[in-house]
């Protein structure tokens, strides 16, 4: 310490020097295993959650006071709905039992899920504006969380755990620079990869023909990359163009990525992913 | 002055900048608006405190940058830790005086952007997610936020320590 005290300006070429060899290896992966990070995780879980409640709480209250005025109107009209939703109930539920009859006589079994899906909240954000594209979630290895599993929601594909916690995890958006998903264009079946560009952008690159995506398709996973299934929107063409042999399309994800409030993680292993699709 | 305090009440305040610069604060929320509190803590330990014990809780603030923003394992860390060093060696000589903190600050975002960028321009794969524009608006920023912080640091502090 005496000597970085008495020498400042060869401590500092010294750690610019190291940061030269460590900086290439560590943009696109964590040096060691992460168990020091895994307990960072765990020790911010707490006050995270803590701000996540209050945050909620806050939210709720003003929403209520707002919703306050209009509840007498919206009232009647939801007896109304509630009224026409049980007269629709009744004539599904004659079609239901028809439906079992007919599947029945076809020998039909029931489609069960691939992947069991746990629900998470969004309730932090990377500190740092080098990487903005990551959020920290409220479910950890305890819930059956482990690095690799696909984060997606309804509307879409979010992105990947990149670091189990025990009771929070780090999910990598798709938007990250480092993110890479299989994709293919829903109209053509034309395949590329899509990777995230930074500031909630995203392309997707290597896909050879420039007629098999036009202005408007729906890119979806196509299950190949090993981390995300197969089928899940990622999101709609915005523009086309060609970069060498191959074209580059501009994507714009369907899912809101800036304002991610509820995510399904995937209770899925990288490992099994290729075999089973 | 009681060491202990000092330490528990420092990686408690360190813990508090983070959850609130990885939530409300969030670059992610608000852009390059979002002051960067933990930096401005690094820069406070390198104006207010020795080498040795300030350069500990700088490490360990650094690394916790690392570890909650995904994948970068040492480059907060280092860019952090050159800046405390850079800072810490011209405290002596200017940057204590008051009424220059603004200045240390605006010098350590500076220096620690462009560590940043100068490492992160030797790779064609990486985009710097920052201009020139973005890295003075963040400089400016966080001299406006962090002067009032080092203040509310040092009372606070200084009250514990009665």
């Amino acid at each position: 310490m005496e000597f970085v005290k008495r020498h400042p300006i060869v401590a500092l070429l010294a750690l610019g020097l190291i940061a030269v060899q460590v900086f290439p290896l560590s943009f696109g992966g964590r040096l060691g295993d992460g168990q020091v990070a895994r307990s960072i995780l765990t020790l911010s879980y707490f006050p995270q959650k803590l701000v996540f409640g209050i945050n909620g709480s806050l939210a709720r209250g003003w929403g209520n006071y707002i919703n306050l005025a209009g509840i007498k109107s919206e009232n009647e009209r939801l007896r109304e709905e509630i009224k026409e939703l049980r007269e629709e109930k009744f004539r599904l539920w004659e079609a239901e039992l028809q439906n079992q009859r007919l599947k029945k006589l076809l020998d039909y079994k029931n489609a069960s899920p691939i992947y069991s899906v746990i629900t998470a909240n969004v309730i932090g954000a990377s500190p740092s504006a080098l990487r903005s594209e990551v959020v920290i979630i409220d479910r950890g290895t305890r819930d059956g969380i482990s690095e690799g599993m696909p984060v997606v929601t309804r509307e879409g594909i979010v992105g990947r755990v990149y670091l189990a916690g025990g009771r929070s995890s780090e999910v990598v958006l798709i938007t990250d620079p480092v993110s890479g998903v299989d994709a293919y264009i829903h109209r053509t079946r034309a395949r590329g990869v899509i990777k995230g560009t930074g500031r909630g952008r995203v392309i997707m690159d290597y896909v050879e023909n420039k007629s098999e995506v036009d202005v408007g398709d729906k890119v979806l996973s196509s299950g190949k990359d090993g981390f995300f299934p197969k089928g899940v929107v990622i999101g709609t063409v915005m523009g086309v163009e060609a970069n060498g042999s191959v074209v580059k399309a501009r994507v714009s994800p369907d899912l809101d990525l800036e304002s991610l409030e509820e995510v399904i993680v995937v209770l899925k292993s990288p490992e099994d992913a290729v075999i089973s699709e | 002055m009681n060491r202990a305090l000092t330490f528990i009440f420092f990686a408690a305040l360190s813990l508090t900048l983070l959850t609130i610069q990885s939530t409300i604060l969030s670059p992610r929320n608000l852009g390059f608006l979002s002051p960067d509190l933990n930096l401005l803590l690094v820069i406070f330990f390198s104006l207010y405190s020795g080498i040795k014990w300030g350069g500990a809780m700088a490490l360990g603030n650094s690394y916790m940058m690392d570890a909650l923003s995904g994948h970068i394992t040492g480059a907060h860390l280092l860019s952090r830790m050159s800046a405390f060093i850079l800072i810490q060696s011209l405290s002596g000589q200017f940057f204590r005086m008051r009424g220059i903190q603004a200045a240390a600050i605006v010098f350590g975002t500076l220096f620690s952007w462009i560590f940043f960028w100068a490492i992160a321009s030797m790779r064609t794969d990486f985009d710097f997610p920052m201009s020139a524009a973005d890295i003075a608006l963040q400089a400016v920023v966080n001299a406006v936020v962090g002067v009032p912080l080092f203040f509310l640091i040092e009372w606070t502090n200084a009250k514990l320590q009665r």
